[in-house]
């Protein structure tokens, strides 16, 4: 095993001589030291405290004796442990927010509200958005493949015809009519108006889940609806749970987006913020204590720790997903 | 199976017999689930595409006047249309067009290009292909506050310090900016394009490979001549897809600037007009577009880029590349 091993890296090795792979590969090794040295040093800054950072620099290490962990005489404000700054952000911070707007069809009631928000509402706002968006989003395309690929009625491949003309026709300005129709609605800076839009099925998703539920056997349904099953219960019980891996994948792939996603928000809930808001509002604003580069570091550190935990632990899930979208153009 | 009564014979302690309304056929059961799940999706999408984009028509040929009893429409022709014309005509607003152009040419003659090489040597599997394939996924898989702030360190204040100098890169002049920005959405934009390519190149039929080999071709040539043909139909999807948001997508200088910069996209600017934007009613003294105002911006720029999208598309899947 290890001969095999040593020679496939001597071949590598050998058509590595080759100037085309040569070039890739030392591309290649920079392009990696551009991507973790950022993050690495993104780590090391979190944990330097603000005088450290300001006195020695950004790329000195942290002073180790800013730090007082036996908990003593702080020597500076604030700052006793090496997690002063994560402490700081998800305990102590605070953002006000504003939002007002007109409702109805033709804007005529107003509607204002004032919101003073803490990191821990913007966690909870960030769990509810992603949780319940992203299982929305996987919900309408894999309902809706099924039903258009199991049930060969007209309606269906109009359907099928409309997603393939969407996704190929480059129609703009959907944002500013969906803007003032959730307004007209009184849906505008709600929960429900957010999870109302994320239902749909009109993505690539569409068209993966079609086509994986048009290859499975008919059997199984005819089979269960012998045994008196419904045709809900058909699909609810035999044909969703064979593309559970799917659908796992793709609420997984919409629960990292929506969790780093805040332009949504933004313009959608401006008073229902998320984390990855927080954090931009943070690296964005100078009011006093967002002056210092590790507290804002920290900040941005909190948003990237758990989806590199996410990336690690299932990258293989991630990608091969992706994968099979490529495969399918 | 059009009969949905089923009776099994000789098993009727162990089955038990399915009674069902007899005027409910089984072709009957399965409408009638069909229709109510499906009309679900279908006012879904009635009420978020067909109205919004209908609506998006309608409102870029109105204006709304504000009056006690509310908001009321007027027909005003082409004048909003005349509006955006105008705004894109002064020459401080002119160079949005500019920027995303020169952004979409870079992305496409530096990022795919490279995207297309980067994929070919994952392809090959070459060394340390799988650990470059997973180092090239992981900025997109970050949020884009992440990234954008990191960088902005890096080319600022780390470059100060590294190199002893006074200004960041970020803080200097206007073109050094954009080639930044540009710099920075080529190295966020290799993630997905790699997977894809690479997605797609490992579908190519080994045999094809070998015939090449066998015939003398180097690794260059085989890229040329046998790979680029291959997976010409997932290139053709990156093209149309880039060119029909060559005008929407902001490339992250809202996530850089915070809607106080100079460097400017097209999607930049519609991003922060949305979002600002006083409603239907304009507003004294407030320098943002109404919502009929950005409706008429949308529609230029669908008319505007749906025919070159379609005829490019066109082009490509009839003069490109093929398997044959």
């Amino acid at each position: 095993m290890k001969n095999y091993k040593s020679a496939g890296t001597r071949l590598a090795l050998k058509k590595l001589l080759n100037p085309l792979f040569l070039a890739m590969f030392i591309f290649l090794c920079a392009y990696t030291v551009s991507v973790i040295f950022p993050i690495a040093w993104g780590f090391m800054t979190s944990f330097k405290e603000r005088v450290d950072f300001a006195s020695r620099g950004p790329l000195a290490w942290p002073d180790l004796s800013f730090w007082d962990l036996n908990k003593g005489i702080p020597q500076y404000e604030n700052y006793d442990h090496p997690f002063g700054n994560y402490t700081k952000i998800l305990f102590d911070a605070e953002i006000k927010t504003t939002s007002a707007w007109y409702k109805g069809f033709i804007h005529t009631e107003r509607v204002v509200k004032r919101v003073t928000s803490n990191m821990g509402d913007y966690i909870w706002n960030t769990i509810l958005y992603a949780g319940v968006a992203s299982v929305l989003r996987a919900t309408g395309p894999v309902i809706c493949g099924y039903l258009c690929s199991r049930y060969k009625y007209k309606c269906s491949s109009i359907i099928y015809t409309y997603v393939v003309i969407v996704m190929i026709t480059p129609i703009v300005g959907g944002t500013t009519a969906t803007l003032n129709l959730t307004k007209q609605l009184g849906i505008f800076d709600s929960w429900f108006g957010l999870f109302i839009r994320s239902f749909g099925f009109g993505s690539m998703y569409f068209l993966v889940f079609y086509g994986f539920f048009e290859s499975a056997s008919g059997t199984y349904a005819e089979a269960a609806e012998i045994d008196g099953a419904s045709q809900f219960r058909v699909m609810v019980t035999i044909y969703i749970p064979l593309a559970m891996t799917m659908v796992g994948t793709i609420v997984l792939l919409n629960f990292v987006a929506a969790w780093n996603d805040y332009n949504t928000a933004l313009m959608f809930m401006p008073t229902h913020l998320t984390l990855a808001y927080a954090i931009f509002h943070f690296s964005n604003t100078g009011a006093t204590e967002n002056d210092s580069v590790p507290y804002r570091i920290s900040a941005v550190m909190i948003l990237a720790i758990p989806v590199l935990i996410v990336f690690i632990l299932l990258k293989d899930k991630l990608m091969g997903n992706l994968s099979l979208g490529g495969l399918k153009e | 199976m059009e009969n949905e009564n089923v009776v099994f014979e000789g098993d009727n302690n162990s089955q038990p017999e399915v009674k069902t309304p007899k005027f409910l056929t089984r072709k009957t059961k399965r409408l009638i689930f069909y229709t109510s799940i499906i009309s679900i999706f279908i006012i879904e999408t009635l009420i978020w595409y067909v109205y919004v984009n209908a609506s998006t028509f309608v409102l870029a040929f109105q204006e709304y006047e504000a009056t006690i009893s509310g908001n009321i429409p007027h027909f005003v022709g082409f004048k909003n249309f005349e509006t955006i014309i105008t705004l894109f005509k002064d020459p401080g607003n002119f160079d949005m067009i500019q920027t995303s152009l020169l952004m979409y040419a870079f992305h496409l003659c530096v990022g795919t290009v490279l995207a297309l090489f980067l994929s070919y040597y994952v392809y090959k599997k070459m060394l340390l292909g799988g650990f470059f394939r997973v180092i090239l996924f992981l900025p997109s898989i970050m949020s884009s506050v992440v990234m954008v702030t990191l960088y902005k360190y890096m080319v600022n204040d780390c470059y100060m310090e590294a190199f002893n100098q006074t200004t960041g890169l970020l803080k200097g002049d206007h073109m050094t900016s954009v080639i930044m920005v540009i710099v920075y959405n080529l190295w966020m934009g290799y993630g997905t394009d790699v997977l894809m390519y690479t997605g797609a190149m490992g579908g190519i039929n080994p045999s094809v490979v070998e015939a090449s080999e066998l015939d003398g071709c180097n690794a260059l040539q085989e890229f040329i001549y046998v790979t680029i043909p291959c997976i010409f139909p997932t290139f053709i999807t990156f093209i149309v897809a880039g060119l029909s948001h060559i005008f929407t997508n902001q490339m992250a200088l809202y996530t850089f600037y915070a809607g106080t910069s100079d460097v400017r996209s097209v999607g930049y600017f519609m991003y922060c007009q949305n979002k600002s934007s006083p409603g239907l009613v304009k507003r004294e003294f407030y320098d943002f577009l109404t919502y009929p105002e950005l409706s008429a911006l949308s529609m230029m720029i669908t008319l505007i880029t749906c025919p070159i999208v379609l005829t490019i598309r066109f082009l490509l899947n009839k003069y490109g590349p093929n398997t044959r």
